[in-house]
């Protein structure tokens, strides 16, 4: 896991929770935390932290997981505006992960993992996003997609009808947007 | 207390966060720096490949390229030695003299070592390269089993080595391979490298190896194409030449029901001889081998002299051809002959492609992309093109369609051919058409030309005056008929040779073969030689070198009359000309005038006009003349006294003494009547005049336009010089 990722988790806990509680968590897991965003670290440490985190602010761990991506993306977004003001609403920006946002991430920090989505177009209202990954962060992806959202100032309901949590051999995020009304 | 313990946890943790931050920023320093390094090795990886790239592509010789690469993997890796193994064609790696030594000296051993021996597959680091068709490296040779070299690279000082294979395709064609100072651990970056290096190379010598192939296939084809054309035209240089004997025999004897089909044998032979031609030309071109004879020339005569050629044709099919070309036009630097036949070849086709109509040749000169051209328009009103018709008109082999060519004839080759030569010059040739209504073909040159290389040899070296001087024998017998040694092996050439030079004025003798013809130069010591190149007892380009290695006959022009059509080799050889046969009669003819008449004719031009002096001067010398000059009658007389001329041009209002009373000292001396004499004068001649003049003179003309009255001054002298040649062949 590129170090940018516990860069992003370090800001959002401090931000919301007080220095007291990123110390906590790095004790609890153990962790040096020393990281620069261009290092990479075992996934392993991510999840430890997530664990710590789960137990110290008694949240399941995907919660933790999905409010994270939810904080963090606002952050992203400030650092890489261009990335978002290309499009107007969630959907077109979606679509746009494998080819664009993430091919630029790779360009930033080399080495880096990030996931291919496959997408379900067909209905023009409920976006398919199909996601593998053995880290299973597909509450991450959810935080993020709901952020995304926010961003655009849309309405989104989001579930999985398939999780490779639940034993499937995917997950699958179910994603219909709209204009708020008025 | 408590609050001094908030403090002291307060700045435990702050120190930790710092000792943390510090180290994030090492790590990340470290990352950068390593990344920096990475694209460093990266950048200088391209740079060498880039080098080899350049060098396999731009290189002119494999070797070249090798001698590059050579020195860019030595700066790459800093590795002082390189070198380079070429397979044999038995299979085994032979040293070569390609080396980068840094410091030669100091490797003097390795390298004798290195090149005393041979590497087979498998043996030492080059052999076991090109077993295994792949890199290798060795940490330290002088440790190592398979090394043979390992005691000259002990006593130099050299340890680890790495060597790669340059491949065609799957099979090794060399090898290289390169030495350091110290043992280095393989380094898998650099041998990837080296095995792109050694790909590369191996383009080039694949592309060296087709470039080979092909150049000998082609030399093949030029071979074959120059036999052909001999095989073609000796027997038709046969037919032409004897068909136009007998055509003029029957001529001469009015059986006009003779003359006629062998007119027709002629025309055909000589239609045949020019598809032949073109075929020979475009091969030509198209290998690259076509010369071009590039020098400066008038341009008006030259269009002038194509529209008189194709004036008959024209008019066989009720034609006008206009010409608009004024002589201010000046002149242009490109190959005359082929500009003649690519013009020629346009105004022949309007009037073939046009009846009743008006064929228009303009000449211009006009300014394009900083360049002066010389514009030259044929506009026809004939039976025009189709769009489509224009396109596929330039192409090789392909008229408008084929129907045209049972109607109209020729090969199709023409325009092609024409738009090639127009090419090479640094121009084209470009049509505009509407069908029913006419075309317009246009030929754009540029007015200085274009040297496309540089010329291998200064045309005709031996015309104008020669470095030896001439003998004695020749030049002091003037009006003598020239004498013509005829060298061919060829019995009907040498009959027909004979036959027309003789009907023209020359005294002529052969030669059956070289051996004879050197012997009879001698002995003879003609006025001019013509001499065949492709001969059994001795070829002429030997005979050529012995004439002109020989003192005795070096000073003798000689025409190369041949098939082979290799002009330049002919020039520079010393041939004064060269004339590919079957020859033109009249410019063979035209040829042996100019040469003999260079062989000191005189001529005494006498006029008080400093302008029309230098202007006759001028001209005159051009055409082979000698020329002296008086201002007046009494500076002529003394003039004529000092050398007797062939020949005198006079002006008949001069100060002193004047024409009328030249002529007068002329006629009363025994020794100088003879002499021809031209008048040239501005006066109207009254009667009186007339009847002063009546005897003795060649001829009178009007000062008027100057152009044309030097023109006819050379003309008249000409004349005046053949007949007194015709005269003396008759009592010879």
């Amino acid at each position: 896991m590129k170090g940018v990722v516990f860069n992003l988790l370090e800001a959002v806990i401090r931000r919301d929770y007080g220095d007291d509680m990123w110390e906590t968590l790095l004790d609890a897991a153990g962790s040096h935390g020393a990281y620069s965003s261009l290092g990479n670290y075992p996934d392993d440490e991510l999840m430890k932290l997530v664990g710590a985190a789960s137990s110290a602010l008694k949240m399941p761990p995907d919660d933790v997981v999905r409010w994270f991506g939810r904080n963090a993306l606002p952050l992203l977004a400030e650092k890489h505006p261009h990335f978002f003001a290309s499009h107007k609403s969630t959907r077109p920006f979606l679509l746009t992960l494998n080819d664009v946002i993430h091919a630029e991430v790779r360009k930033l920090y080399p080495g880096a993992d990030v996931p291919v989505f496959t997408y379900d177009t067909s209905s023009p209202e409920v976006l398919l996003m199909h996601y593998r990954s053995p880290r299973k962060l597909c509450a991450l992806a959810e935080g993020f997609i709901e952020a995304t959202a926010g961003y655009y100032a849309e309405e989104v309901s989001l579930d999985q009808p398939e999780c490779m949590k639940r034993g499937d051999d995917r997950c699958v995020l179910r994603v219909s947007v709209r204009k708020p009304k008025g | 207390m408590e609050s001094l313990n908030d403090a002291d946890v307060q700045l435990a943790r702050l120190k930790k966060w710092l000792d943390r931050e510090q180290r994030a920023r090492a790590e990340s320093e470290a990352i950068a720096e390593k990344a920096l390094s990475e694209l460093y090795t990266k950048k200088k990886e391209i740079e060498l490949l880039q080098l080899i790239t350049v060098a396999a592509n731009e290189a002119s010789t494999v070797e070249q390229a090798m001698r590059t690469a050579l020195d860019g993997v030595c700066a790459h890796t800093r590795w002082p030695v390189g070198h380079v193994h070429l397979k044999d064609s038995a299979g085994v790696l032979v040293s070569t003299n390609l080396w980068h030594l840094d410091t030669p000296e100091r490797y003097k051993a390795f390298q004798s070592a290195t090149e005393a021996v041979t590497f087979a597959p498998s043996a030492g680091l080059p052999g076991r390269v090109l077993q295994q068709r792949k890199p290798a490296w060795i940490v330290d040779v002088t440790k190592d089993a398979n090394f043979p070299r390992s005691k000259a690279a002990q006593d130099t000082g050299l340890r680890a080595g790495f060597a790669f294979p340059v491949l065609v395709g799957e099979e090794v064609a060399a090898v290289m391979e390169f030495f350091s100072d110290e043992p280095a651990e393989p380094d898998d970056a650099v041998l990837t490298i080296m095995a792109h290096v050694g790909s590369q190379l191996g383009r080039v010598i694949e592309r060296r190896r087709s470039e080979d192939a092909l150049k000998l296939a082609s030399q093949h084809k030029s071979q074959f194409l120059a036999n052909m054309s001999h095989e073609l035209r000796t027997p038709l240089n046969a037919i032409i030449g004897i068909t136009e004997m007998l055509q003029e025999d029957a001529r001469d004897a009015n059986r006009d029901s003779d003359s006629e089909p062998l007119g027709r044998v002629v025309r055909a032979a000589r239609h045949l001889l020019a598809v032949i031609n073109d075929i020979l030309d475009l091969s030509k071109i198209e290998a690259g081998k076509m010369d071009l004879q590039v020098g400066s020339f008038a341009i008006a005569p030259v269009v002038q002299d194509v529209v008189n050629t194709v004036g008959t044709l024209a008019a066989k099919n009720q034609n006008v051809l206009k010409l608009q070309c004024p002589p201010e036009i000046g002149s242009m630097c490109a190959d005359q002959t082929r500009i003649r036949q690519a013009l020629l070849n346009l105004v022949s086709n309007a009037a073939k492609f046009t009846e009743n109509g008006t064929i228009t040749v303009s000449a211009r000169r006009a300014f394009a992309d900083a360049t002066e051209w010389i514009v030259i328009s044929v506009a026809d009103t004939g039976i025009g093109l189709t769009a489509e018709q224009q396109g596929r008109l330039f192409q090789d082999f392909v008229q408008a369609d084929a129907s045209t060519t049972r109607k109209y004839g020729g090969t199709g080759l023409g325009l092609a051919i024409s738009r090639r030569f127009c090419q090479m010059m640094g121009g084209d040739i470009a049509v505009e058409s509407e069908p029913g209504r006419g075309s317009t073909f246009t030929i754009r040159l540029p007015a200085e030309g274009v040297s496309p290389q540089p010329p291998e040899l200064p045309k005709a070296p031996s015309k104008g005056p020669s470095k030896s001087p001439p003998p004695m024998a020749r030049t002091a017998v003037p009006h003598r008929a020239p004498l013509i040694l005829v060298i061919d092996d060829d019995d009907s050439v040498r009959e027909v040779t004979t036959h027309f030079l003789t009907r023209e004025g020359f005294v002529v003798t052969t030669a059956s073969g070289g051996q004879e013809g050197l012997r009879l130069a001698r002995e003879l010591q003609p006025d001019a030689i013509t001499l065949d190149i492709a001969m059994p007892d001795l070829d002429g380009w030997t005979v050529l070198a012995a004439i002109k290695g020989d003192p005795a006959t070096a000073a003798i022009p000689v025409i190369l009359m041949t098939i082979v059509d290799e002009k330049n080799r002919g020039y520079s050889l010393g041939a004064a000309d060269y004339m590919v046969k079957p020859v033109e009669w009249s410019g063979l003819a035209r040829v042996l005038r100019n040469i003999c008449k260079s062989a000191g004719r005189g001529v005494l031009v006498v006029d008080d006009d400093d302008m029309m002096r230098s202007g006759l001067r001028r001209a005159l010398h051009e055409d082979g003349w000698k020329v002296s000059e008086a201002e007046n009658g009494r500076v002529a007389l003394a003039r004529l006294a000092e050398q007797r001329p062939d020949v005198i041009v006079v002006d008949l209002l001069m100060p002193e003494m004047d024409g009328f009373e030249l002529l007068d000292a002329l006629r009363s001396n025994a020794a100088w009547r003879d002499i021809p004499v031209l008048v040239l004068t501005a006066k109207d001649l009254t009667d009186d005049d007339r009847v002063r003049l009546n005897v003795g003179i060649e001829r009178v003309l009007q000062k008027r336009d100057r152009q044309e009255l030097l023109r006819e001054v050379l003309d008249v002298l000409d004349r005046c010089i053949e007949r007194r040649r015709g005269e003396s062949v008759a009592v010879s």
